[in-house]
């Protein structure tokens, strides 16, 4: 029996869902223009159906096209993730970047990518990012499943985020590489620079897959938040749920900062914005998490295209100037519940 | 004391010191790589007491075969002082702190430039050279590079100039003032980079270099079995369909003839004019 609340809901849930289709599109037009190179897209595309090679058709298809599509991909994986991850342990600071769950893809990148592995065998890249991811998620499940205080799970995920980045950098200076070492900051940071539509083919398929493990569980995420009992009580099986999204977190955030780095807090802010407008519901927050992800980084991406530096900044400074102060927000307006 | 005078005896402590520093055989020990290749052709391993573990690197450093005949030192300052040097080459940009320890505990210490052009590095020679009191072996090598100046000039009179763009790793490039394009025109190519107003090196955006219509791309390359991310962008998509689409030509030039700027750069215009088919 739906009442006048939910009804207003869903209308704003669908309203909120076009919206944020319509400045994906917006962007991803804006993206394809945004360069060192101004061109024109109508020409190009005229070009590219009449089967014209041509430079500004290999600009379009072969630089932008990859970069945008990564943008989308990896900004709706981390925001999808933030929502299930959040849903999942009922704590809105459940962020991959925040509990170090990024930082320990990236080691597994990492170790794959500087010894070799992945000019052997291309596939480990986004593999070595997952494992890295699968280990933190379920070490991090494990420990707040008894204690699901704020400051046990912050506590965690600083302690996993400073092992893994430590972990890191230790991986890099062994590196028979001598470029390796620095570039730590790609892996920490996060940056969609000079990405090929092969990083694209890399991590399509176990994104997919994440994201259908995560979307499957949006009805049993809305029963949980009533409470462990009553979902049981209501046919969830709760450790089906808890697998599903933690191994849909670690295929979609493993692959996804095996190719581009650790990039912050889009998890973390997009959720908290839009959760008003799907009634505070976490499965239905799901989907416009997604959405809001990927308009996120592409717009973030879109800005460090066209900020004046000499070398591009990375993608990663600009969520973490946006998601930092929200996160000290978020923990001061919820200090009630850090008193013991 | 008149002004005679005075030149005469300074003249005359010139000449004693550098008999003073001929007569005695020197401890030099190198804490660059660019200071261990020219110092490796002007000193044997008895005067020569240290070099850097970069040396010996097939990657980055040119001489890397002669390096396995001298000592490599690990950089740090206990070790340099236990072997006793009476002059410490550096480079102009090696860590400041270890320069100024160096400075504190009294020792004497060159310190080397980066040379930007051909006369830069015959003056580099001929002065550490001096330093290290082998003149007569740093005129020669500068002779031998002359010759190679005048060998590699003839070749390339005939055909008119290609235009090429320089692409190192992390998508760097070389502008105007920098050994890069003086290697470029000893090789009778134009430099792309140096036309559009770059000074030094410079990050170049991959849609920028697609577009800067060259003739041949020259990739830097690291001789290793691992890949970096810096050298990822060499083998993007693009690059790949701008030589199939322009026919531009793509050599790949091993790091080592770039590193530094010595008789390694005559090799590397001489490595480039030979890969280049007209």
């Amino acid at each position: 029996m739906p009442t006048l609340n939910s009804l207003n809901n869903r209308y704003q849930e669908k309203r909120l869902t076009i919206m944020l289709i319509i400045a994906l599109l917006v962007l991803f037009v804006i993206s394809l223009m945004v360069g060192d190179v101004n061109l024109s897209i109508i020409n190009t595309l005229k070009n590219i159906s009449n089967d014209n090679s041509s430079l500004e058709s290999i600009i379009l298809m072969d630089i932008r096209l990859p970069r945008t599509l990564l943008a989308v991909l990896i900004g709706a994986s981390l925001g999808l993730s933030g929502a299930a991850l959040q849903g999942m342990v009922r704590n809105p600071l459940a962020e991959p970047g925040i509990i170090g769950v990024s930082t320990s893809a990236a080691l597994g990148a990492v170790i794959v990518f500087y010894f070799g592995l992945a000019t052997a065998f291309p596939m480990a890249l986004p593999l070595g990012g997952i494992v890295g991811a699968l280990l933190a998620v379920i070490f991090l499940y494990a420990l707040t499943r008894h204690n699901n205080s704020m400051l046990t799970l912050i506590l965690a995920g600083v302690a996993v985020s400073s092992l893994s980045a430590a972990l890191t950098a230790l991986a890099l200076n062994l590196s028979p590489n001598p470029y390796a070492a620095l570039e730590i900051f790609f892996w920490l940071m996060g940056s969609l620079a000079d990405r090929s539509f092969t990083h694209v083919w890399l991590i399509l398929p176990t994104t997919l897959i994440g994201w259908w493990l995560m979307l499957s569980t949006r009805h049993d995420l809305d029963v949980l938040s009533l409470g462990d009992d009553t979902a049981q009580s209501l046919g969830v099986q709760i450790q089906r749920l808890n697998k599903r999204i933690i191994l849909g977190v670690a295929l979609s955030v493993g692959a996804a900062v095996s190719v581009s780095g650790g990039i912050g807090f889009v998890g973390l802010v997009v959720p908290h914005v839009l959760r008003p407008y799907v009634g505070y519901q976490p499965g239905r927050l799901l989907i416009c998490s997604a959405l809001g992800g990927a308009v996120l980084l592409l717009a973030a991406d879109i800005t460090v295209r066209l900020l004046a530096t000499q070398q591009e900044l990375k993608i990663g400074v600009l969520t973490a100037l946006l998601g930092a102060p929200f996160f000290l927000h978020l923990i001061l307006k919820s200090k009630r519940e850090w008193a013991p | 004391m008149n002004f005679k005078q005075t030149l005469l005896l300074i003249s005359l402590s010139a000449l004693f010191y550098s008999v003073s520093t001929i007569a005695k055989s020197q401890r030099v020990v190198s804490l660059n790589l660019c200071a261990d290749q020219l110092l490796m052709e002007l000193l044997k391993p008895s005067s020569l007491v240290g070099i850097t573990q970069l040396a010996s690197d097939a990657s980055a450093s040119f001489s890397y075969k002669k390096a396995s005949n001298f000592h490599q030192h690990n950089d740090r300052i206990e070790e340099v002082m236990a072997l006793k040097p009476d002059l410490i080459v550096a480079g102009a940009f090696t860590s400041t702190a270890t320069n100024q320890m160096l400075d504190q505990l009294g020792y004497k210490v060159v310190k080397l430039g980066l040379p930007k052009t051909v006369d830069d590095i015959i003056q580099q020679i001929a002065f550490l050279g001096e330093q290290v009191g082998q003149l007569q072996r740093a005129n020669k090598l500068i002779k031998t590079m002359r010759d190679e100046i005048t060998a590699l000039e003839s070749g390339d009179q005939a055909a008119p100039a290609l235009r090429a763009v320089v692409y190192y790793a992390n998508g760097f490039s070389a502008g105007k003032e920098t050994i890069v394009n003086e290697i470029l025109q000893l090789a009778g190519l134009k430099n792309i980079a140096a036309e559009t107003g770059m000074a030094y090196i410079a990050p170049l955006s991959l849609e920028s270099l697609l577009v800067s219509n060259p003739d041949v791309l020259l990739l830097g390359r690291l001789d290793a079995n691992t890949d970096s991310l810096a050298h990822q962008v060499l083998q993007h998509d693009a690059i790949e369909k701008l030589s199939a689409l322009e026919h531009v030509q793509k050599i790949s030039v091993p790091d080592r003839y770039w590193s530094c700027a010595g008789p390694s750069s005559i090799a590397a215009a001489s490595y480039i004019q030979q890969s280049i088919t007209h």
